[in-house]
């Protein structure tokens, strides 16, 4: 029985991650119909910053604390300097969100080499279940996604701007010419995503090593999640993330069953997600959870 | 005879009934507007009749065949062709081209890369042109005309294939009075090879080219009958003044 | 009546057309390089005609088709792969059988890809495209670098040189002449295809997708003919490189190999063939040159990011962007000459005109 719990806390625990990486793509994507290619080298920037203030001798959580604000301004800038001129073009951006991935992948691979490194969780230690030990890490990431997530929704659905935002969501015509300042609600969305997945980022580096390719495994999972929920809802990707979260380290723990662990290596598990994710999409155009399109 | 004959078409999206039971049938060779006030389903009618949508439940018979699930590609090479609302004309390809492309769309695949259509059309697509008044810009790439010709090349790329029903979304959308009047006599030789659906906001304009008239309101046919008929009708006058 | 006819705006006849002298040429350039410099920077021009090939099969998909493609190194890997087994497993270097398992392997693997990601009941999103090609070719690189049968991290290398009958093609002038003959005749497809009246319902696709299924198009089929065709392209390249470079490897499958394509097609100019082949040769020289300098080498892939950046935020056009004007990018498919308008004159009925 304590094998499942192990599984679930697990499950979840990659899962909050996923929740926090593609809140922040699925934001973008439906509020300016541009899709981040790099939003996954903003998770990296995260865990590269974790890294940078640990090297500067001062503790892990300085750098989580920052890595939001830090990821969260690069977002604003790029914004500002490129996204904004692109807003009629969705393709042109996406394409510039690519090359602007590359620059920045290239960049810390240039700053930290081939190399993975590992971070120190802010704190250690394990509590235990049963026979089966816990990070306590692992439970922090997971409170913390969901009071990050319940800010979110209350913050949507509650306050003034939220509901610009979600204004600007269902008919950004209308909004402009009701007096909101989309083109402003937009850079600030572009660097709140940003933002989310810096903090993602940091979280997650004492779990994951980081590397400079940590980024690119994280955004093709965030896509299948957005894909597998659907863009346009706040519950949608929240559900496709969560499965692919369960994905993950499920097949990883299939995989380690006995009669199986010596046929399959780690990475054919890993391609597995991918392949049956694509299969569910194939299948299901609108993501699973959508009953109905129009 | 019936060309086309919708049967109870029903569509919603959401909570919104946009189209209720709705039952039209259209004969050969007439011209037939679609009127209504905003939001009456208009639009949601003619494009689940050109395929952009699919009813919820009811049928669509066209020359006998029931094409309730067919695609628009399918629809369009039985005859049934749509213009669009918005204009919607390859930009960067000449006035010719733009022509070229609508009238081939029944070559095989083969036949399109061995280009062997591409002199079969010539004297076609000139009198369709010399017809629509585009003939001096032949050679100009159709994104630089004007709002009203690049509606008239429109219009000729849907007619220049001779479809035995066209759909027409507010052909004269954004049209000066003059151009108005143009586009009429030029839809009015179509009536020998075709029939038309009109949905048109401008009731001078269904009125002097219009043989029927379907009335919505709400998702529901209100009335349908010839102009006269629509003329004294005591509902629709109650919908078009009240609420308009 | 006359006046009427010296009204129409003909431009073609007044237009100087730059394409054909661009690769004019570029063919005279291809031809004397052997002859002009050492047997190593023949090896490189070599690399680069094959590379061009792939760039090509990217522009026919997203210049062309508007199929916007970071996949296209899974079909050059798959095939490299496959053609690098048939040498080590079975000692198997022809030519002519390395050209059918190129061509063969990029059109089944591109099939399969396009089968999944283009042909469906609903018509598939462009960002569904771009990142089901890009999750494709991530997913091969890593399962290739995790597979020991194929070499794993380290990739295949090839001992044997390709073989035409008994005669050895070497790395160097005739592997250099082979593969501007392949290169040749893959531009001449490519051209002859996209001048077609096919290439005029490409044209269509990649202005109004809808439209053009309002007009009786199978949108998709086409798009996925283009696709595979560009597969196999890909795949031809995908086998000439790996036989050419004696190795093939997990980096040539990925998103990397992908990310050049891209940038090779956008920094030359899309949708016009020559421009993709002239951003290879740029690329790859500037690569080429800043690889002797140690203090850059390592900043090159930075470089080319911003490269990229620059290319897609100012000049979307590219390269060619500079040289030719739109109306020679899009094109004409029609023919339409004085001439024989006069000759119709006679036929038409001027009852609206007067």
């Amino acid at each position: 029985m304590d094998i499942f719990i192990k599984i679930g806390f697990d499950i979840l625990a990659f899962s909050c991650i996923m929740i926090l990486i593609v809140s922040g793509l699925a934001i973008i994507a439906s509020l300016m119909g541009i899709f981040n290619l790099g939003h996954g080298e903003f998770v990296l920037l995260g865990a590269y910053s974790v890294y940078f203030f640990r090297e500067l001798g001062l503790p892990e959580w300085t750098g989580m604390l920052i890595a939001p604000f830090f990821v969260g301004t690069v977002g604003l800038i790029i914004e500002v300097i490129f996204i904004r001129r692109m807003y009629v073009a969705p393709v042109v951006a996406m394409l510039a969100t690519f090359a602007i991935g590359l620059i920045i992948r290239e960049t810390v691979r240039g700053l930290i080499g081939g190399k993975y490194y590992y971070v120190d969780a802010p704190i250690q230690g394990l509590f235990e279940i049963g026979e089966y030990s816990f990070s306590i890490w692992r439970l922090a990431i997971i409170i913390l996604t969901i009071i990050i997530m319940l800010l979110c929704y209350l913050f949507l659905k509650k306050t003034l701007f939220g509901l610009k935002i979600r204004g600007a969501m269902e008919n950004p015509s209308l909004a402009r010419s009701s007096g909101i300042s989309t083109s402003r609600l937009y850079t600030l969305t572009f660097g709140f995503g940003a933002a989310l997945a810096g903090l993602a980022g940091a979280l997650m580096v004492p779990v994951y090593s980081l590397s400079a390719d940590l980024g690119l495994a994280f955004m093709v999972q965030a896509f299948l999640s957005l894909m597998l929920g659907g863009i346009g809802t706040f519950e949608g990707p929240l559900l496709g993330s969560a499965f692919i979260g369960a994905m993950v380290p499920g097949f990883q723990w299939i995989r380690e069953l006995p009669f199986i662990v010596n046929y399959i290596s780690p990475i054919f598990s890993e391609v597995l997600v991918f392949v049956v994710a694509l299969i569910i999409v194939k299948i299901r155009p609108n993501g699973i959870f959508i009953k109905k399109s129009f | 005879m019936n060309l086309l004959k919708i049967n109870s078409i029903s569509k919603k999206f959401g909570v919104l009934q946009a189209l209720n039971e709705v039952n039209i049938s259209i004969k050969k060779n007439t011209f037939h507007g679609l009127i209504g006030p905003n939001g009456s389903g208009k639009s949601t009618l003619l494009k689940t009749i050109a395929g952009a949508h699919y009813a919820d439940s009811g049928e669509i018979i066209f020359k006998n065949s029931n094409i309730t699930n067919n695609s628009p590609e399918l629809r369009s090479q039985k005859g049934l062709n749509l213009k669009f609302q918005i204009t919607a004309i390859l930009p960067q390809l000449t006035v010719y081209d733009n022509l070229l492309l609508a009238l081939q769309t029944n070559h095989s695949i083969w036949e399109l890369i061995s280009s062997k259509s591409k002199y079969l059309y010539y004297e076609k697509i000139i009198e369709v042109l010399e017809n629509f008044k585009l003939i001096k810009k032949v050679d100009t790439l159709a994104g630089e005309l004007s709002h009203g010709l690049q509606q008239w090349l429109e219009i000729a790329m849907v007619v220049v294939k001779k479809p035995e029903l066209l759909l027409l979304d507010e052909p004269t959308a954004g049209m000066s009075p003059q151009e108005r009047q143009v586009t009429g006599e030029l839809l009015v030789p179509l009536k020998s090879y075709c029939s038309l659906i009109i949905v048109e906001h401008d009731l001078d304009f269904i009125k002097d080219i219009c043989d029927y008239i379907t009335v919505l309101d709400q998702g529901k046919v209100l009335e349908t009958g010839s102009i006269e008929k629509i003329r004294t009708s005591k509902k629709v006058q109650e919908v078009y003044t009240t609420r308009v | 009546m006359r006046k009427f006819f010296t009204n129409i705006d003909i431009i073609n006849n007044k237009n100087f057309k730059v394409i054909p002298l661009i690769e004019i040429l570029f063919l005279m350039f291809l031809i004397v390089i052997p002859l002009l410099v050492n047997d190593f920077l023949t090896i490189i021009f070599t690399r680069m005609l094959i590379l061009s090939i792939f760039a090509l099969s990217f522009d026919l998909c997203w210049g062309y088709a508007g199929i916007l493609t970071f996949g296209q190194s899974l079909f050059f890997g798959i095939a490299g792969y496959v053609t690098a087994l048939f040498a080590n497993k079975l000692g198997f270097v022809q030519l002519w059988g390395v050209f059918l398992i190129g061509i063969s392997i990029g059109f089944l693997s591109s099939f399969l890809v396009a089968w999944f990601l283009l042909l469906g009941k609903k018509t598939p999103q462009l960002i569904f495209i771009a990142l089901g090609t890009l999750t494709t070719a991530y997913a091969a690189e890593r399962l290739v670098s995790g597979w020991y049968w194929v070499g794993g991290g380290n990739g295949l290398s090839i001992f044997e040189f390709l073989k035409f009958g008994n005669y050895e093609l070497e790395p160097g002038v005739s592997f250099y002449y082979l593969a501007t003959f392949f290169l040749i005749v893959v531009y001449l497809l490519c051209k002859y295809l996209v001048k077609s009246q096919f290439g005029l319902v490409l044209a269509g696709i990649r202005q109004n997708e809808n439209r053009l299924s309002y007009l009786g198009y199978k949108v998709q089929i086409y798009k996925a003919i283009v696709f595979c065709f560009s597969g196999s392209l890909a795949g031809l390249a995908g086998a000439l490189y790996a036989h050419h470079e004696g190795f093939i490897g997990p980096g040539n499958m990925g998103i990397v190999a992908s990310t050049y394509a891209v940038l090779y097609g956008l920094f030359g100019g899309v949708g016009t063939l020559i421009g993709p082949v002239l951003g290879v040769f740029f690329i790859e020289g500037i690569k080429f040159k800043l690889s002797d300098i140690d203090a850059l080498k390592s900043y090159w892939p930075i470089l080319l990011g911003i490269i990229l950046l620059l290319v897609v935020v100012y000049k979307p056009s590219g390269l060619l962007g500079f040289i030719i004007n739109d109306k020679e990018r899009f094109g004409k498919f029609g023919v339409i000459n004085i001439k024989s308008l006069k000759k119709f004159k006679n036929k038409i009925t001027f009852k609206r005109l007067s």
